[in-house]
């Protein structure tokens, strides 16, 4: 049961990261590569507001997702619009230019993390102090920032479930996924459409970051890991799944629980892998992906 | 005409600098390379602080007029943590750089295979902080340690362990030379002085940020004893997550880290309440006994950062001291009158005499005596200094306690 508890957990943070990801996908059509560094940039903006200015961690989540919005925005309008405001059709732009670009910002912000913030680990304040911990019903001790984390984010992955797939805006966002010059034609702007995702997507990673940060330390290389299991998700959901890429990111960190419990420790990340491949080679569309082909 | 001319010019001026930049190099200053991680997965942490006490030892060296009459420069290169970067930088000094003789070296990985680069180029390497034996048992005459060996702290770890009574240890160990092979010797040597106590290791990912699976485990059955062998930052992630699950530090459980991570500058901005009653060796206390240069370079590097010094910082100190004292001794900087300096040489280092043990193993051309204490920090944010030496008997200042 503890292991099922933990796992879940787990899942929840990830689900975070993978949802903006599979978002961009859905919508933009692009891999980010930098993903993982707006975790990273959540992390440091959460640890650095919490002890430098001494603000009550949870008003620095406000600012972290504040802060996650506007990088989104400056990073759309700056490097993502010049891939696709030339081309109509999705199919006309080049995929490696997007996959170069993104992956570029990713070694840039990660070096720009080390000269900025220097080479030492950082790890912020929990969102209740890390001294107190909660017994779950005698079953697992852990401490109350890993709990009240999850209620938060669980919370935030349940409200942006929500507003995608029910509210008019999210209507709209599922209109440009679906086919961007039809929605176009039907009169939705689909640049501001891909402006608002690209950013909504960056503050989910950054907010999962900040709540991971007392637990794991902000340092340049943090959102590595996470963004990789993030691609993992993605890719089992089904690309651009919205419910995939949640319940994918729940069956990968109950499934890593269980195997590095019950099978080993030392191949916990392969776990998913495996996963991965048995999907691609007898269900490559993911969970709740639609088999498609481009003509 | 004009063309010849031109070209002629253009030849004698490339003809005049290179005689002027050959000149420039004969009288120009001892370059010495300096091979650290400065980038993750690197510990830049421990990398930084070791550059820090081979600076000091440069500005010293310089201030006393130098080596052989000339003024000593060092050119550092980054490994990133990474074996291969590690190898590369190495031949980078080597062949492009042109140095006389290398010091540095963080994470045994990495080590092991700078050690082949400077075994092949027959370029002596002094290593500031690898503890693998693995390299040591290699046998390799370019290669002199100042920095300590696994099998030293796993003598260090294991007596401890013994004098505590326990009867089951299990140790978390990164899966890196340096972690298994400390654990490997840990295990071993407990097993020589203390057979009945029980102990296991098991093999964590160095890059991993959560080890819950694994507390999980321990959870189930808790040793008496939980012994990490982990660089920063994933040494700092599992000591808070074995506190966060109630695993160790416990009445029951105690944690004992036996990779110095309580020396390290930023122990306590990642650590906090888990600190609190965690044992851990330390190559350096600031209650401990140094030489006259050791308290200089004490006094230097406080005045220049505000802080105390770390255990890497007088690591980086002394292999730099004794490689320039070699020098001196051969007089020239050929290898191997180089080599046979280090090999024959007594040097004050920082925390003791330091000369090489010449028999073959682990302890092959080591500096064997280095010192060491286990420590106990009895509150949160406590500095080093204040924290209570609890082993071995002859250093102790205060009795354990636990929560």
């Amino acid at each position: 049961m503890d292991v099922l508890i933990t796992g879940i957990i787990m899942g929840t943070f990830y689900a975070l990261l993978a949802l903006g990801l599979s978002l961009i996908f859905g919508c933009l059509k692009v891999v980010n590569f930098a993903h993982g560094e707006f975790f990273m940039i959540g992390a440091y903006v959460y640890a650095l507001i919490a002890l430098k200015v001494g603000m009550n961690p949870f008003l620095v989540l406000i600012w972290v997702v504040a802060f996650g919005l506007i990088i989104g925005l400056i990073v759309e309008r700056l490097l993502m619009r010049p891939l696709y405001q030339k081309y109509t059709e999705w199919g006309a732009m080049r995929d490696e230019y997007a996959i170069i670009v993104t992956f570029g910002l990713s070694l840039f912000l990660i070096n720009l993390a080390n000269q900025i913030f220097g080479p030492y680990p950082i790890s912020g304040p929990g969102l209740m102090p890390m001294k107190e911990r909660v017994l779950l019903g005698n079953i697992l001790m852990m401490s109350s920032h890993r709990l009240i984390a999850f209620c938060v984010g669980a919370g935030v992955l349940i409200v942006a479930f929500v507003l995608v797939r029910y509210s008019p805006w999210g209507k709209i966002i599922q209109a440009v996924s679906q086919n961007r010059f039809g929605a176009s034609i039907a009169g939705i702007n689909s640049t501001k459409v891909s402006s608002i995702v690209f950013a909504l997507s960056s503050a989910l990673a950054g907010l999962a970051g900040a709540l991971l940060c007392p637990i794991f330390s902000a340092e340049p290389f943090v959102g590595a890991l996470p963004a990789v299991k993030s691609f993992v998700i993605v890719v089992l959901g089904g690309m651009g799944s919205v419910p995939g890429s949640i319940l994918g990111a729940y069956l990968l960190g109950v499934l890593e629980q269980f195997g590095a419990v019950y099978i080993s420790y030392t191949y916990r990340d392969t776990f998913g892998f495996v996963i991965l491949i048995l999907f691609l080679v007898f269900r490559p569309q993911g969970l709740f992906g639609e088999k498609a082909r481009e003509v | 005409m004009m063309k010849r001319r031109a070209c002629a010019t253009i030849l004698l001026l490339m003809g005049g600098w290179v005689f002027w930049s050959g000149v420039g190099y004969a009288a120009g200053p001892i370059v010495i390379g300096s091979v650290e991680p400065f980038s993750p997965p690197g510990s830049i942490a421990q990398g930084s602080e070791a550059v820090a006490g081979i600076k000091l030892a440069v500005e010293m060296i310089n201030e006393k007029g130098g080596l052989l009459g000339r003024k000593v420069e060092v050119k550092f290169e980054d490994s990133m943590g990474i074996p291969e970067k590690g190898r590369a930088a190495t031949e980078k000094l080597i062949v492009k750089e042109k140095v006389s003789l290398i010091v540095g070296g963080n994470h045994s990985s990495v080590c092991m295979a700078m050690s082949e680069v400077a075994h092949s180029y027959k370029v002596p390497f002094v290593n500031v902080n690898c503890w693998a034996d693995a390299i040591r048992e290699k046998g390799y005459e370019e290669w002199f340690n100042t920095s300590v060996n696994n099998s030293r702290i796993s003598v260090g770890g294991a007596e401890f362990v013994k004098s505590l009574g326990v009867k089951r240890v299990v140790a978390l160990a990164e899966n890196t030379d340096f972690g298994i092979g400390l654990a490997r010797g840990f295990q071993k040597y407990l097993k020589t002085i203390a057979p009945e106590i029980q102990c296991k290791y098991t093999v964590l990912d160095r890059e991993a940020k959560d080890f819950t699976p694994a507390i999980l485990e321990l959870k189930k059955d808790p040793p008496d004893v939980v012994v990490t062998i982990m660089d920063p930052p994933a040494g700092y992630i599992i000591i808070n997550q074995l506190y966060e699950y109630g695993v160790a530090p416990t009445s029951k459980t105690l944690l004992l880290d036996l990779d110095a991570l309580a020396e390290l500058p930023d122990f306590w901005d990642n650590i906090k309440q888990a600190g609190k009653y965690l044992t851990g060796i330390a190559l350096f206390h600031p209650s401990m006994k140094l030489t006259d240069l050791g308290k200089e370079v004490r006094k230097r590097h406080r005045q220049k950062t505000g802080r105390e010094a770390s255990r890497v910082v007088f690591q980086g100190f002394d292999a730099i001291w004794l490689a320039a004292k070699a020098v001196e001794k051969a007089g020239s900087l050929e290898p191997d009158a180089v080599i046979k300096a280090m090999r024959e040489i007594k040097v004050e280092g920082t925390r003791g005499t330091i000369s090489m043990n010449l028999e073959k193993g682990p302890f092959f051309q080591q500096w064997v005596e280095v010192p060491y204490s286990i420590i106990q920090f009895t509150e949160v944010q406590q500095p080093l200094a204040k924290a209570p030496i609890v082993f071995p008997p002859e250093q102790k200042t205060a009795e354990l306690v636990r929560p």
